[in-house]
């Protein structure tokens, strides 16, 4: 049997052993409590916390623009005005989605949005959209004011023309382009409530609505808040 | 020789420390993107509770809506595919009108002193809406 031999720590080896732990320490103390996962939201935001955070509601997926063509949309359309004339069908807007993503009501655009945990509380949940052409998957930028966004409980909750509410979102606003040119827009929406609500998101709300090529689409989807 | 233990014991005293002056360990809330979740100071209506007295929209809500959004919301207006010189005009679009009274967002600050809506006006209008905008 051989005889193991245990050198004593030379005083220099075991400074260096002090610093090495000292320097993880360091590391360790400016991480936070959870390190094994990413912050809510991937950008350093503090999350509502809930004990079962809500989600997309869960249904059938988006098929409305399966078949057609992508809709082109121009800029020059942006400032038409109308003359008049009796307004369109009774439902202004498309069916609201069910899931993270889909295309908007025209076909101009395809949306996705995904969000720090569902949660009921006045400080707002941090939502991020990402909005690309359905035509080539360009992102879509130079948004006025961003998105803006219509939250409210529906009083019917038939997807397919919810346009009644008792309860809008008290907190109704904008989602703000990260980055220009990103096509990426984030920011905050209030549920003040628990139940099946609908987020709205306008793009390019300062256009007006009227011509095909109109660069103003609308896509709503169905969120469930605990 | 402690030399080295000693440096990281410093770093660990001021390592939490950015040069930004900010705290690591205290996230931004919403990092650049700006905050808006929160009703424009002075603009908090009052969604009313229950409906012991609808509005009329003939004698209340259309006056209104003509000072307040029919500036635009009209044929040949900034905001025309959003007619509200009827009463189906407006009702069509109810969620979106009541969501964006609510949130303030409309009328917009540049739309003029006459087209300001007060807080009563617009908690009348909310009232309205929440009853069943009825075409009374």
């Amino acid at each position: 049997m051989s005889e193991l031999r245990v050198r004593p720590l030379s005083l220099f080896a075991g400074s260096i052993l002090a610093g090495a732990a000292a320097l993880i320490a360091v590391a360790s103390a400016c991480s936070s409590s959870n390190d094994s996962s990413p912050p809510p939201g991937g950008d350093g935001s503090i999350g509502l916390t809930c004990s079962a955070p809500g989600s997309a509601t869960p249904g059938p997926a988006d098929v409305h623009c399966q078949g057609q063509p992508a809709q082109p949309v121009d800029t020059a359309s942006c400032n038409v005005t109308s003359d008049g004339g009796a307004p369109g069908e009774d439902c202004a807007y498309g069916d609201t989605e069910f899931g993270q993503s889909g295309t908007d009501d025209d076909c101009k655009y395809k949306v996705s949005w995904t969000s720090d945990p569902i949660c009921e509380g006045a400080a707002g949940v941090q939502f991020t959209a990402t909005v690309t052409n359905n035509v080539d998957g360009s992102p879509v930028t130079g948004t006025q004011d961003g998105l803006t966004i219509e939250t409210y409980i529906p009083t019917n909750l038939d997807a397919s023309c919810d346009d009644k509410s008792t309860h809008p979102s008290p907190g109704n606003a904008h989602l703000q382009e990260v980055t220009p040119g990103s096509g990426i827009y984030k920011g905050p929406i209030v549920f003040d409530a628990p139940g099946e609500w609908s987020v709205r998101f306008h793009i390019h709300e300062e256009c007006t609505d009227i011509l095909p090529t109109s660069q103003h689409g609308h896509i709503a989807f169905h969120v469930s808040v605990p | 020789m402690l030399l080295p233990g000693a440096v990281g014991l410093v770093l660990l005293a001021v390592g939490c420390t950015d040069p930004s002056g900010n705290d690591p360990n205290v996230p931004d809330r919403l990092g650049a993107v700006s905050v808006d979740a929160a009703a424009p100071p002075g603009c908090t209506p009052a969604l009313p509770a229950t409906c012991p007295n609808t509005p009329s929209y003939a004698e209340n809500i259309a006056p209104l809506v003509k000072r307040t959004c029919v500036p635009c919301h009209a044929p040949g207006g900034k905001a025309s595919d959003r007619d509200f010189t009827t009463y189906h005009g407006l009702v069509r679009l109810e969620t979106t009108a009541l969501t964006q009274v609510n949130g303030c967002l409309m009328p917009p600050a540049d739309a003029g002193p006459d087209a300001a809506m007060s807080l009563g006006d617009r908690t009348e209008l909310l009232q309205w809406f929440v009853c069943g905008s009825p075409d009374n």
